[in-house]
């Protein structure tokens, strides 16, 4: 199970470094053969840069010389590289002539929910929200009841809050403790350091450019147990339809 | 009956077209692109590592291969489990009656991450379903978009926008106990070690 460290307060504005984890996944299919013996999916070649259409029309120059040359050989497979496995490789940008750029631009491009483009400009880094050594996520206050979260925003994705020694244990236990006792979830966002010096707050993103989301932290008990979870929404319950 | 979902809740039948729900449909889409020094979109590819075989898209296929390099068609492959039997192929749910289960607490929702979320267009909706989607009630099914090897559970409930089906991924989380108070016990169990600390005599 992935676990990092981050900061969040408990409603008397203390803070504390806890782990976060996400859920496992389970491969719970996998694939034999008609003997029984276990297979795995992997790529292979079929053919280089030099065998694609383009290549071999500009190597033999129109249609009807390429499809000479296919019925007399066969340029479009590579005899040594064919049936070879990718393995471990490389990903790079190539031009539109196929040629390799050495020296990448990377823009932002948004789109309409129409598909349409409507902003193109240079792509900037959006760093991260949440860390260990940013600043704390804070307490909101802003509880909501389960019913009209489900009901409203669509929860893709969730983290396990996990104490990191016996006083963080108090610390989680009791906010755990005070969500299931009101049965309520708490709005969660980061505060990120905005251009005027102040801290604004903001939606939650884990990396460099990640995906942001808003949280709802949940907490169940049981004894001396808990379960303190985040829920992280990027999507309203919508229609798409109208 | 068309090829949407369609539930049996109390001997009610009642269908739904399905329109699927994302991001991007609602809010657009961000897209990191790369240009050339001429402002021309860019494209990935693949390098091999010994600098030998560059591969654009469509020049590399992905094949079952066993330990021996030997490939596999698609169509002999058999599905198996973790306990390595074989998994029996689960039918597609679409336009087959599934049983709904309910009213369910929201906290089952909460138990899950949604893998996809379904606008709901109903085609025929049942009284007794009707009165309690618009009450709240939260409601439990089985999903399988196409056959395959495993459903999933869906739920579906009404807001102020409309009926959706969120198809969920179980996180299956436990709850946390303090190790160290356990550990602690464990110690309380032995023998004391420093039993004889006070012990000045030496």
């Amino acid at each position: 199970m992935a676990t990092r460290q981050i900061r969040i307060s408990d409603e008397k504005k203390r803070d504390a470094h806890v782990n976060i984890e996400a859920p496992r996944r389970k491969e719970r299919v996998s694939f034999v053969n008609s003997n029984g013996q276990a297979v795995k999916s992997d790529r292979l070649i079929k053919m280089t840069d030099e065998q694609t259409y383009e290549a071999l029309l500009n190597k033999f120059e129109d249609d009807t010389r390429l499809a000479e040359a296919l019925m007399d050989s066969d340029p479009e497979i590579p005899f040594d590289k064919a049936g070879r496995r990718v393995g471990w490789s490389d990903r790079v940008w190539i031009r539109q002539d196929g040629s390799v750029l050495f020296c990448a631009r990377n823009l932002l491009v948004k789109y309409n929910p129409d598909g349409e483009e409507i902003e193109r400009g240079d792509f900037i880094d959006v760093e991260a929200t949440v860390s260990a050594d940013g600043n704390p996520i804070p307490w909101s206050g802003r509880l909501f009841a389960p019913e009209d979260v489900v009901r409203k925003y669509v929860i893709g994705r969730v983290v396990r809050l996990r104490h990191v020694n016996g006083l963080t244990y108090d610390f989680l236990y009791q906010m755990a403790k005070e969500l299931s006792d009101q049965n309520k979830l708490l709005l969660v966002r980061a505060m990120a350091d905005s251009d005027d010096g102040k801290k604004k707050p903001a939606p939650l993103i884990f990396q460099t450019n990640g995906s942001p989301y808003n949280g709802f932290l949940e907490g169940r008990v049981d004894g001396d147990s808990y379960l303190l979870r985040l829920h992280l929404s990027n999507l309203e319950l919508k229609r798409v339809t109208t | 009956m068309g090829r949407g979902i369609v539930v049996d809740y109390g001997g009610e039948v009642s269908s739904f077209g399905l329109t699927k729900v994302e991001r991007e449909k609602l809010y657009g889409r961000r897209k990191k692109v790369v240009v050339d020094e001429n402002g021309q979109d860019c494209s990935q590819a693949i390098l091999t590592r010994d600098g030998t075989a560059l591969l654009p898209a469509g020049c590399t296929a992905s094949l079952y291969l066993n330990d021996a390099f030997e490939v596999c068609e698609r169509g002999d492959l058999q599905a198996v489990g973790l306990d390595g039997a074989p998994l029996p192929e689960v039918e597609s749910t679409l336009g087959v009656p599934t049983q709904l289960d309910g009213p369910i607490e929201a906290s089952r929702l909460l138990d899950h991450i949604a893998k996809s979320v379904y606008e709901l267009d109903p085609e025929e909706l049942g009284q007794t379903l009707r009165e309690l989607l618009e009450k709240g009630d939260i409601f439990e099914t089985r999903f399988n978009y196409r056959k395959g090897y495993d459903d999933s559970p869906a739920f579906i409930l009404q807001n102020e926008e409309g009926i959706f089906a969120i198809v969920g991924e179980p996180t299956e989380f436990e709850y946390l106990r303090n190790e160290n108070a356990t550990a602690n016990e464990a110690e309380d169990e032995d023998e004391d070690p420093f039993d004889d600390d006070l012990d000045f005599s030496f």
